[in-house]
């Protein structure tokens, strides 16, 4: 498996630097599993990802490679950082998150919709336009962040959200809030929704063999909209929890590549919502053990990077070569 | 037959099983030169199995393989070339980018200097093999620009360059149209002619009366006989395969009182391509089956993708009950329409999906599955799904295997099962139905197409097999480059007609 061959190269990576590879992994583990803290930290970085990483599960499963989460994450956090500071706040703590979670996911919808319309209008590539689209959210949301959107003092950040909207927190002075349930749930509820719904089997049917869905009334184009919209949804979702539960603001490069880790963490799992799970977790659990290496090893924390980045190129590259040949599947369909 | 041909192979008393399932029981079978020896049985009897013994692809667990009077061990494929036993299979194993004349050399290259190719001896030893046969293609060409019928032929080719003298061909009309087969049998005729040994696996009684010499015939691993062909009746070779008699006139046809069309064409033109309709008048009623007659890509697609509305009018109007297609949508036609599609697996079924999934594909949004728009009542799904395994006679182990491990005819089975059982359906339109079927679930398609159209479905029936066709058809309708070239009772044709009209010799209207 993937996780083994990154895991061994990447042992074999930090004994040619000097550093010691089995005590990089005890480091690693420890940090992430071997306190109360550690665990919490765990689950805190696992909900990011695992909102990415179902944004991307679904829109394969429709046979889309949305390859926009980070930006949409991005998007979907700055739209909530804002509401929470410009829109009066009618609900009060513990509720109050509900508002800015919607502006933030109605944001994400909003980025897969032109996308959607990019593909309507212009036959656009998705893959390709959602991705080019992370360049132009990430330094839209930096510069609004930097600029017209600015708090008090020289921080590069917007304005802090009002108290009444913070997520609720699993455990005080933590990262983890109860966006990891919702993050859960959206998970069941996605499993729920292809395998126990009518709509659910023609979104399936539509990823796996386009020209069948065709010859028995399903219509491709409206599947693969809702699909980019639910996409660019959990994605904004994701930016908005995070906002909400952690930072309570949108401070600039906000995510470490989060919407990356979360389409190597939906490859890693399997390519359903329930397994992607396993993905995140894993990614989670590599993120807080990285601090931990960081300050009791001599080993930098972005060692686990490495690992990363091994992992991701065995488990994408095979992945994008499946993606790029079932676009070229339907490009012949239309002829 | 020449009582003193030559023995070209002996098989005694062959025996494969896999696992529990006994494929091959104890089978003797003398093959002689210069013959062509006919290999028939249902799906599953043990044709393929037997014949990938002889080709080295598998070993015998019991018996012996003797050829040309030497007992010899099949390791694989390379020992068989070496005995002279070559095969050519139902899915080609050519390279496609590479040109015909690479295909047929692969492996032998003539090399001059030990470096270089030498094409020129090549090609002209080619072009003897092809003279034998009477081909005439261009060698130079890809293998993936020939035409289907063209690629068999580089595989026969080839093995004659390697110099077999025993040549196993696996259900070769299967993919070609009823003149390209016609053309088939003469070629193995020519071969036997040279004195080749000849072993033809088919489904198809017709042709296996028409050219072979001798006729084996496997019934669940078992050979029940084997006979002169001449000695065959098509009923009596049929009970052999099957075990009982086969009816193969249809049942009396029920005349119904002439109803209102369920389709009507108005001069329905979709483009100008060669499988574009144009200028297409035809009437569907209620209640009859009518036969669409042509070679593959004359306007048959253009005509189903009208109906289900996936092909653009261009001109004329389609009525569907009365109402134009074009206030229908998409799914409703689909509710309205049994399809057993031609590519099941670009059309009809899901290979990566469940037996459920697939029962469902087509059906997913009806009110007994989909229950609103909740979850899917499973209960009601397995229930269907069961009926139409026992009733359709699917075999398969259970209703969560993947639709890929079914075999072609239970596919197919699977579709039909599916289609035939919509409850709102009053058009059927069956492409191909019967095919890869063998003959006891083919009588029981043909049997189902009947009893619909007694019951005032109207069905639309698309076939190569002309001997379906014209049995099962009311009336029948020729398609040529997209037009109508010959229309009327199906009493007022026979074979020849239709044949001349399926390649363009005459369009009259009766």
């Amino acid at each position: 498996m993937s996780l083994i061959i990154a895991v061994v190269v990447g042992g074999i990576i930090v004994a040619c630097l000097g550093y010691k590879p089995l005590e990089a992994y005890r480091a690693l583990f420890k940090g992430a599993f071997g306190s109360g803290s550690g665990w919490v930290q765990t689950f805190a970085q696992f909900t990011p990802v695992m909102f990415t990483a179902l944004a991307y599960t679904i829109s394969m499963k429709a046979g889309i490679c949305n390859l926009g989460a980070e930006g949409q994450f991005l998007a979907g956090a700055m739209g909530a950082a804002l509401a929470g500071v410009y829109i009066p706040q009618i609900l009060p703590y513990p509720i109050g998150f509900v508002i800015p979670l919607i502006v933030g996911v109605a944001v994400g919808i909003g980025i897969g919709a032109i996308v959607a319309a990019l593909k309507y209008f212009f036959n656009s590539d998705i893959m390709l336009i959602s991705l080019m689209f992370n360049y132009v959210l990430t330094l839209v949301t930096n510069w609004m962040a930097k600029g017209p959107f600015q708090g008090e003092g020289v921080n590069p950040t917007t304005a802090p959200i009002d108290p009444s909207v913070y997520m609720p927190l699993l455990k005080k002075s933590s990262q983890l809030s109860i966006g990891f349930f919702i993050s859960l749930a959206v998970a069941i509820v996605l499993q729920y929704f292809l395998y126990r719904t009518s709509a659910g089997f023609e979104f399936r049917v539509v990823g796996s063999n386009p020209k069948v869905a065709r010859y028995n009334g399903i219509s491709s184009n409206k599947i693969l909209t809702r699909a980019l919209l639910i996409s660019g949804g959990i994605a904004g979702a994701g930016g908005a929890v995070m906002v909400l539960g952690v930072n309570h603001n949108f401070i600039i490069n906000l995510s470490p590549g989060y919407g990356w880790d979360g389409v190597a963490a939906s490859l890693l799992g399997g390519g359903e919502p329930l397994t992607t799970g396993i993905g995140a977790f894993i990614f989670g659990a590599m993120r807080a053990g990285s601090v931990y290496l960081g300050r009791k090893t001599s080993i930098p924390a972005d060692f686990i990077s490495v690992i990363e980045g091994i992992l991701i190129i065995f488990i994408v590259t095979p992945n994008i070569l499946k993606g790029l040949s079932l676009r070229n599947k339907k490009e012949e369909m239309k002829k | 037959m020449d009582n003193n041909a030559q023995l070209a192979v002996q098989l005694r008393g062959i025996t494969k099983r896999f696992g529990s399932f006994t494929a091959n029981d104890n089978i003797d079978i003398d093959i002689h030169f210069g013959e062509v020896h006919g290999l028939l049985g249902e799906n599953g009897a043990g044709k393929t199995t037997l014949m990938n013994i002889l080709f080295g692809l598998l070993h015998p667990d019991e018996g012996t393989i003797t050829v040309k009077g030497k007992k010899v061990m099949l390791k694989n494929p390379e020992s068989a070339k070496k005995a002279g036993i070559q095969m050519v299979h139902q899915h080609f194993m050519l390279a496609m980018p590479f040109s015909a004349i690479d295909n047929i050399i692969l492996g032998h290259e003539p090399t001059e200097h030990k470096l270089f190719i030498d094409r020129k001896s090549a090609s002209e030893e080619v072009k003897k093999y092809c003279d034998i046969c009477g081909f005439q293609f261009d060698c130079n060409q890809k293998v993936e620009d020939l035409p289907i019928a063209s690629r068999q032929k580089v595989e026969i080719i080839r093995a004659l360059y390697n110099k077999c003298d025993i040549l196993i061909l696996d259900e070769p009309t299967a993919v070609l149209s009823v003149q390209e087969s016609d053309e088939l049998l003469d070629v193995i005729r020519r071969l036997k002619e040279q004195g080749k040994a000849i072993i033809l696996i088919t489904h198809k009684l017709n042709e296996a009366l028409q050219v072979c010499d001798e006729i084996s015939v496997l019934r669940h691993g078992k050979l029940i006989e084997t006979r002169k062909a001449d000695e065959f009746t098509k009923e009596t070779l049929a009970m052999a395969m099957v075990g009982r008699r086969v009816l193969f006139d249809m049942p009396e046809r029920v005349n119904l009182a002439a109803m209102e069309p369920l389709l009507e064409f108005n001069d329905v033109s979709t483009g100008n391509r060669k499988n574009d309709l144009k200028n297409i008048n035809l009437e569907l009623k209620q209640g009859e089956i009518f036969g669409i007659a042509g070679v593959e890509g004359n306007g048959q697609k253009s005509l189903v993708e009208t109906i289900l509305g996936l092909c653009e009018i261009t001109n004329g109007s389609l009525k569907f009950a009365e109402k134009d297609i074009k206030m229908y949508t998409k799914r409703q036609i689909i509710n309205l329409t049994s399809h057993i599609v031609e590519d099941r697996h670009n059309e009809g079924y899901l290979n990566d999906f469940t037996v459920t999934e697939n029962m469902l594909l087509g059906r997913q949004r009806e009110e007994q599955f989909a229950g609103g728009h909740t979850s899917i009542n499973d209960k009601a799904v397995e229930r269907y799904s069961n009926d139409i395994i026992e009733q359709y006679d699917v075999r398969v182990s259970s209703l969560k295997t993947l639709g890929k491990s079914l075999s072609g005819g239970n596919q197919q089975k699977l579709v039909i099962g599916r289609e035939f059982t919509k409850p709102e359906a009053k058009l059927i339109i069956a492409e191909q139905p019967s095919r890869g079927l063998d003959i006891a679930s083919t009588e029981y398609v043909q049997k189902c197409l009947i009893k619909m159209r007694n019951l005032g479905k109207s069905i639309l029936l698309i076939s190569a097999d002309l001997d379906e066709l014209m049995s099962l058809s009311d009336r029948i309708a020729v398609l040529y480059e997209g037009r109508v070239a010959a229309i009327g009772k199906t009493s007022d044709f026979n074979d020849k007609q239709l044949g001349m009209y399926m390649t363009g010799g005459g369009t009259d209207e009766r």
